[in-house]
């Protein structure tokens, strides 16, 4: 099967660079401990709607833990960089489904990532400030893998900027910062102000931050789940429907 | 020195060919500062202090941690990519130059599509200073502060960078030495375990950013002496920093292909 293939090229791939990724997840980790003692410091002894100190180190370890499955992906899932050196039109060519081969990818990049990003990370935790293990294993798990599709759907969509405008880079900025700040990356929803609770529930970067984690730790389900799955559902077709434009407009840069 | 304005000149003649790129690059600088700040701004809706700062004293922290980030980025596009001349071998080509190799790498690094993360931590600092109404010489020691703490993170980043001659790939460990330590550095110091604040007196200084002289400065602890701190700090920082590149120098050894 193509896709597996394209999967297993780019486990290959990324473990050329294994021991290098190593000092990475160290300084991610560190990222995880600045916003633990940053978490400890604002909430001390107090708890706000659920939430205290305790709760956001398990909040903290968890989100830090997966963002390396549903945030942190190749730039555009390698499209911008395609589209530069023209080998887009070599993938426009084949006889595969566009979004499925980018897709299988980045999937590949991302089974690795579980093996030696997230499990490194979950051990050093565990180690330092412990990392719980999720209150229902298939929600978490499933909560885990939407979030995953979910994140490589958007990071899809940002690459395919790039057959519009030179600065992709942009689309993929945004997305990043939309993630880190209506995801609950690192904070949870139940803190946000009134207001913007609202946005954040009926945005898709939530089901790469706060729902994943909320799940693992036991404090959202079934309902949230359905929802990430409606995003992936919307984002699957929205991908299918801009790919479909794009093929139209493609102009490549070089080659 | 006009050799440096020279090659300056004709860097940024290079990247004025692509100008919606330029103005792009400044927007998204700026956008990635923006969601960091306004993570701060969030938790602090909910929560009036973080360790006893309030919101205005925390954007002295955040913005000149910013600041010093950003003019890092400006200075060295090619030097923070430094790796790649490793790679590929196009360090030669730098060697065959006149010039000490440090100075072509900044010269050709300059890159103004960085700008806007600059312009918003300058900006942030402003904002705390102004709500903290602080008096002309709080606001010319922040200047002084944002040069300081500029020269720190250029040392840091030449000194990663310059391990790139023993370990060729640096992309990853500038994950651990600079974007940890500049992220750490939005938050008071006293809020992390012992071996991370001594990892950041020691190895990585980047407490003298900020949190030590702007500590000193708002009358939280240390005085006059604490707020000049950062000048020698940075003096010596960037002296070791020069000393590890001109070593890595000489072991370089280029590649095959």
């Amino acid at each position: 099967m193509v896709y597996v293939l394209a999967a297993r090229a780019a486990v290959r791939r990324e473990l050329q660079y294994r021991w290098a990724h190593m000092v990475n997840n160290l300084g991610s980790a560190v990222f995880g401990f600045v916003y633990i003692a940053a978490w400890r410091a604002v909430l001390g002894r107090q708890s706000l709607s659920g939430v205290d100190a305790a709760f956001m180190t398990r909040y903290m370890v968890v989100s830090q833990v997966f963002l390396w499955l549903t945030t942190f992906m190749t730039f555009g899932l390698g499209i911008p960089e395609g589209m530069r050196t023209g080998s887009v039109a070599a993938d426009l060519a084949r006889p595969v489904d566009f979004f499925g081969l980018y897709a299988a990818r980045e999937a590949g990049a991302l089974a690795y990532g579980l093996l030696y990003r997230c499990l490194p990370m979950a051990v050093l935790f565990a180690l330092t400030v412990g990392f719980p293990l999720p209150g229902s294993w298939p929600l978490g798990l499933a909560g885990v893998a939407l979030g995953a599709y979910v994140g490589l759907c958007l990071n899809y969509l940002a690459g395919l900027a790039a057959f519009w405008t030179v600065q992709a880079r942009w689309a993929w900025g945004l997305r990043q910062t939309l993630t880190l700040v209506l995801g609950g990356i690192a904070v949870p929803p139940a803190v946000y102000p009134g207001w913007l609770q609202g946005v954040v529930a009926w945005s898709p970067f939530r089901a790469c931050g706060a729902i994943p984690t909320l799940i693992w730790l036991g404090r959202a389900g079934a309902g949230d789940l359905a929802a990430a799955a409606g995003w992936a559902a919307a984002l699957t077709l929205l991908a299918r429907a801009l790919t479909g434009a794009a093929r139209r407009r493609v102009e490549v840069q070089g080659g | 020195m006009s050799v440096l304005v020279r090659l300056v000149a004709g860097t940024l003649r290079g990247q004025r060919q692509y100008g919606v790129d330029f103005v792009g690059s400044i927007v998204l600088s700026a956008l990635v500062t923006a969601g960091e700040f306004g993570v701060v701004v969030i938790i602090l809706t909910r929560f009036p202090r973080i360790a006893g700062w309030s919101l205005p004293q925390l954007a002295l922290l955040f913005g000149l941690s910013a600041t010093a980030t950003s003019v890092y980025r400006t200075l060295t596009d090619e030097l923070h990519d430094f790796e790649r001349y490793m790679v590929n071998g196009e360090f030669d080509a730098i060697l065959l130059r006149p010039w000490p190799s440090l100075l072509v790498m900044l010269a050709r690094g300059v890159n103004l599509g960085k700008l806007g993360g600059l312009l918003e931590g300058l900006g942030i600092t402003a904002w705390g200073a102004a709500r903290l109404g602080l008096a002309p010489s709080g606001w010319g020691w922040l200047l002084l502060f944002s040069v300081t703490g500029s020269a720190l993170v250029l040392a840091i980043g030449i000194a990663t960078s310059a391990t790139a001659f023993w370990l060729e790939r640096i992309g990853e460990l500038q994950v651990f030495t600079l974007y940890a330590p500049s992220f750490a550095a939005e938050f008071p110091q006293s809020i992390y375990a012992g071996w991370l604040r001594a990892l950041f007196l020691s190895a990585i200084p980047i407490a003298f950013v900020n949190y030590l002289p702007v500590r000193a400065m708002l009358g939280h602890g240390g005085g006059i002496a604490t707020m000049l701190l950062p000048v020698p700090a940075a003096a010596i920082s960037l002296t070791l920093a020069a000393l590890l590149w001109s070593a890595g120098e000489r072991r370089y050894r280029s590649t095959g292909s």
